[in-house]
């Protein structure tokens, strides 16, 4: 008997898994309705679930690019696929201390359900961006990895 | 391992398609710049490590619902 909870989403599948969840290969995608949101929750263990965030909210220009074996993962080659860029959030007790990892984006084959996380080779992308940027001092991580 | 000395400029070739060249060395940092195909993966051995234990921060399983709502009222 299969107990399925009804979560109104997509199962992507994740061939690669994620690094540090080599196990979990199934996430269900949950768009919020209005914020540029969505929930990633591993469908193998409700436990895990990540906050994912579009790029384009908050970053002019985010740009990386993909190394062959990422494009065969991800079956980018096929004409008309739907291909979009998430960064997973860290949340923060306190919201304003939100920051998210810019140096290894989610990156969905919407058209085919696949997903994978890539690493980006790019020390200027850190893996805490702050979402928000005090006005006075703050402790500024961007460009740095931790 | 194969351990090499080489100086600034010299440079040390990885199999048919792969070339490392010793760009600068500062102290004690050596900047490397690597000529390699585009299906080769290059990484920083730290950085899988890294990505692994931010994945592991960002993993939330209870109040996802909860917390996306709190975020979501950033951007009204």
């Amino acid at each position: 008997m299969q107990e399925k909870e009804t979560i109104a989403g997509e199962v992507y599948l994740f061939p690669n898994a994620l690094p540090g969840f080599e196990e979990l290969h199934q996430f269900w995608l949950v768009r919020d309705e209005e914020a540029p949101l969505a929930q990633l929750v591993s469908v193998e263990n409700k436990e895990i679930g990540f906050i994912l965030i579009r790029p384009e909210t908050f970053l002019d220009d985010y740009e990386f690019a993909f190394d062959e074996e990422s494009e065969e993962v991800l079956n980018l080659e096929e004409e008309g696929t739907v291909l979009e860029v998430w960064n997973i959030l860290t949340l923060n007790t306190d919201v304003a201390k939100t920051t998210t990892n810019l140096q290894a984006p989610v990156c969905l084959n919407v058209t085919q359900k696949i997903g994978l996380q890539i690493i980006v080779n790019d020390e200027k992308y850190s893996l805490r961006y702050p979402l928000v940027k005090n006005g006075s001092e703050s402790e500024q991580t961007e460009g740095e990895v931790g | 391992m194969l351990v090499l000395s080489r100086k600034v400029n010299e440079k040390i070739k990885i199999g048919e398609d792969i070339e490392l060249t010793i760009v600068s060395i500062n102290g004690d940092v050596v900047r490397l710049g690597i000529d390699a195909p585009k299906d080769v993966k290059i990484l920083r051995s730290e950085v899988y490590e890294e990505i692994q234990r931010q994945n592991k921060e960002a993993a939330t399983g209870v109040g996802l619902g909860e917390a996306c709502k709190q975020l979501g009222e950033m951007f009204k």
